[in-house]
């Protein structure tokens, strides 16, 4: 039997844990209600600006400069043709793709031969940065705007730093493979170099493609998918999107500008020394060394989000592929986080030192500690009757109703501006995982995420397999 | 009160705000809908007198009084996209003369001043349609409107509008402009050589210029391929500023003279290699075999852009000029030979691709 003084000092061991858990939540959620106030305005301004535009006549103009797409590839075989021919398709003026062959282990490379009548070239361009050695370098005879580079297995980073030496022009636009580009969407995201100010990164939207009608590398017929994981996800990349990283834009010191399509100014990521190998996450470590970089230079340069340009990307359709996923991209952050400690309320740094970094740390990294710690407290409380199963009950209830709060405001935010998902089928499956997405998905994905801090202690660095179905045919009609 | 309470309390208003959301996006949806029904409507209402008008078989006052009959921020939108077309400028002026005085464009104008960007928007797209030389002051107001969206719209206002001492200030303020108002402000300018020209030319000749504003004005010569502005770009092929010497270069590719190619052979030796790679690029365009000696010394060039533009440039100047990048696959230097056997391994269409790039 615990003596009375252990009881004492077990409640108000819980007591602080709880009341502490409680702050943090109440922070946190309302800097995300923070970030959505200051989203409205920026999306309004945006979806504004995107209707007024008159895109073909800025196509025919020399208005737009020319950009260099770059697409790391590890066996690709199945999808590599339909992916390349439709960037090679996209429209805007000028522009290469530079495919870059990651020693596939597949026939991706005899795939694209065959398929772009390739041949060999020199490599006659300057190489800035070190990567692994390129085999060979090719171009298309059918198509004359197609770059391909052979190399050794460096990893993605390795691929886009090789990527980034073969570019002839000052921008470069960095997609995954499997990432289908809207036409029109290269356009749209060159808009703010268009403005006048000077522009580092721009980042894109991402969204969800499985369940999607796609063809020939276009999603035709934007669908939500049926699975319950699929689903949930569709809603946390248009929160993510919609309101997460708009917010930002306001607050001047977005870190994250995704790797599956972003763009940025060719001579400032030379300047970093480009991507970095051996960090899982490249993405969001290339842009808080790119800020890092624009800050310690005294350059005035934006690293804007803009949401009409659209991507469509395959995200995990089972729980093993996903966990791998989240597990990564945790790991990536907790990496990125505790290279770049030292900006941690850095005044030097301004937005980034005071706002941004904090809240990738406190708000992003410890997130699912602090969800565990929460979920065990109450728990333990329960069990001694330190909590009241009432009031336990009431708080869960309040943070998923909250949560489920933010889904709902992102779908409302798609549903006044570009609003993709048209059937009312669609639209109701939205709502539904908006709904359900707070009962199971979020604490599966925490348990993903607490994994990672495991694998970072015992200094894992490794991608994890990450299986891909390819666009199969859409989920069934609905009347709607 | 209670934490539990307090917590009740909560969990009921976030169920009434998700309610909220829900019927919310269910009510857009229905007016949406009928907006959509509405538009398809005015569509079909609008489309008989306006293919009519603008084919001559009916008056500017029967499509006018058609627009009548629609809410006012209706025909404003139909009129807005009209403004856009390619009309012919004389029913645009007549057209513009006609719905001058109506209600919904006088209250449309009235917002060029506004604190909101959306009314001085409307505002610029009403301009548009039916702005008169009268206008000047509230279009270079709109004009330097700090919203481009804004600037945009209004520059399409200028064929309507602008008089020789507006065209002068636009130049003026064309320097400072982003590059999207820039462009739009480019093609629209088209439609007004005969102004632009003159004024042009003037200000290409003025010593007193920033450096910023001639390379501006340059690029603008060379757009519109005015042949006094470009006569008077290729005297500051020796400006100190590097940024408008790589402006001439660009330009002088429009000007197919022998003055040009001894302009471009001097600039293929500047100090500066922008200059020298905009100068190669240009020799290409021209297509003069008399460049054929400068560009092999550039083919040397220590900068890795000027060799690939001069390499590129010589297979641009016939059969002379490709041979002589062939000779360039056995140099001695291992970078021009390199350079030389990319290029000459080039297919037509990559070829081309890189010459225009």
């Amino acid at each position: 039997m615990p003596s009375v003084e252990v009881v004492a000092l077990l409640h108000r061991v819980l007591w602080w844990a709880d009341h502490g858990v409680l702050v943090y939540f109440l922070l946190l959620n309302s800097f995300y209600a923070f970030l959505l106030v200051l989203s409205i305005p920026e999306l309004w301004l945006h979806w504004r600006m995107a209707g007024d535009e008159q895109l073909s006549r800025l196509l025919a103009s020399d208005a737009l400069p020319p950009l260099s797409i770059l697409v790391p590839a590890y066996n690709e075989e199945v999808t590599i043709a339909s992916s390349t021919l439709s960037f090679l398709t996209l429209a805007y003026p000028k522009f290469e793709v530079i495919l870059v062959n990651d020693g596939s282990k597949d026939r991706t490379i005899e795939v694209m031969t065959e398929e772009f009548d390739l041949y060999e070239v020199p490599p006659a361009y300057p190489r800035p940065l070190e990567t692994k050695r390129v085999r060979a370098v090719y171009r298309s005879r059918r198509h004359s705007r197609l770059v391909v580079l052979d190399k050794e297995n460096g990893g993605k980073a390795d691929s886009l730093n090789a990527g980034l030496n073969a570019a002839r022009h000052p921008y470069v636009v960095a997609v995954d493979a499997d990432t289908l580009i809207e036409p029109d969407a290269l356009m749209r995201l060159a808009r703010p170099f268009l403005m006048g100010t000077n522009v580092a990164a721009v980042g894109g939207t991402l969204r969800v493609a499985n369940g999607c009608e796609v063809k020939m590398g276009r999603v035709i017929d934007p669908r939500v998918d049926f699975n319950w994981l699929t689903g949930c996800q569709v809603v946390e990349y248009l929160r993510a999107f919609l309101f997460g990283r708009l917010g930002w834009n306001t607050l001047g010191g977005s870190l994250i500008i995704s790797g599956a399509f972003g763009l940025f100014r060719r001579k400032y990521l030379l300047a970093i020394g480009g991507y970095k190998t051996g960090n899982v996450t490249e993405d969001m470590d290339l842009v808080v060394r790119l800020q890092r970089y624009l800050y310690e230079n005294g350059i005035k340069a934006e690293l804007p989000f803009i949401p009409d340009p659209v991507a469509w990307t395959e995200v995990p359709s089972d729980s093993r592929v996903l966990g791998r996923q989240r597990e990564r991209w945790h790991r990536g952050l907790i990496g990125t986080m505790m290279t770049h400690r030292d900006l941690l309320f850095n005044r030097k740094y301004g937005v980034m030192g005071m706002v941004a970094m904090p809240y990738f740390f406190f708000g992003e990294m410890l997130a699912p500690l602090v969800e565990l710690l929460g979920y065990v407290m109450t728990a333990v409380g329960l069990s001694i009757g330190a909590v009241d199963t009432k009031f336990a009950l009431l708080f869960l209830g309040c943070a998923v109703g909250y949560g489920t709060l933010l889904s709902f405001w992102a779908i409302v935010l798609e549903e006044m501006s570009f609003r993709r998902y048209r059937r009312r089928s669609d639209l109701a499956r939205l709502l539904f995982f908006g709904l359900i997405e707070g009962l199971g998905y979020r604490q599966l994905t925490v348990w993903y995420r607490l994994q990672a801090f495991w694998k970072y202690v015992r200094g894992k660095d490794d991608w994890g397999v990450m299986t891909r179905k390819g666009f199969g045919p859409p989920a069934p009609p609905q009347r709607s | 009160m209670s934490g539990v309470v307090v917590l009740a309390v909560v969990a009921i208003f976030q169920g009434i705000f998700l309610v909220l959301l829900v019927g919310f996006i269910g009510v857009r949806r229905q007016v949406e809908r009928q907006r959509d029904a509405a538009l398809a409507e005015n569509r079909r209402r609008i489309s008989e007198p306006l293919s009519s008008w603008l084919v001559g078989a009916s008056s500017v006052d029967e499509l006018v009084g058609v627009l009548r009959t629609f809410p006012p921020g209706t025909a404003l939108a139909i009129t807005s996209n009209l403004a856009r077309t390619a009309i012919p400028a004389d029913r645009r002026a007549a057209l513009a003369t006609a719905v001058r005085d109506e209600p919904w464009v006088r209250a449309s104008l009235a917002g060029a001043t506004s604190r909101r960007w959306g009314r001085r928007l409307e505002a610029a797209r009403c301009l548009a349609l039916a702005g008169t030389p009268s206008d000047g002051a509230i279009l270079e107001t709109l004009l330097n409107d700090p919203r481009p969206a804004v600037g945009i719209a209004a520059v399409n206002a200028l064929p309507l509008v602008a008089d020789a001492r507006l065209v002068g200030e636009v130049l003026d303020r064309l320097v400072m402009l982003p590059g999207v108002v820039r462009v739009y402000l480019q093609d629209t300018l088209r439609e007004l050589r005969s102004l632009v020209e003159p004024a042009l030319a003037e200000r290409l000749s003025s010593p007193d210029a920033s450096a910023r504003a001639l390379a501006r004005w340059t690029e603008l010569a060379a757009a519109l391929e005015l042949p006094t502005g470009l006569e008077r770009a290729s005297r500051l092929a020796t400006h100190p500023d590097a940024r408008v010497r790589v402006a001439v270069a660009r330009a002088l590719r429009r000007v197919p003279t022998r003055r040009s190619t001894e302009s471009l052979g001097v600039l293929l030796r500047d100090t500066d290699d922008a200059v020298r790679g905009a100068a190669a690029h240009a020799l290409g365009e021209l297509g003069a075999p008399s460049a054929i000696p400068s560009l092999l010394a550039a083919a040397h060039d220590p900068s890795w852009s000027v060799r690939y533009r001069a390499t590129i440039a010589l297979t641009q100047l016939g059969e002379q000029g490709r041979a002589a990048v062939r000779s360039l696959r056995t140099d001695g230097d291992r970078y021009v030979a390199d350079m030389a056997t990319l290029i000459t391994g080039l297919g037509d269409g990559a070829l081309l691709d890189m010459a225009e790039a």
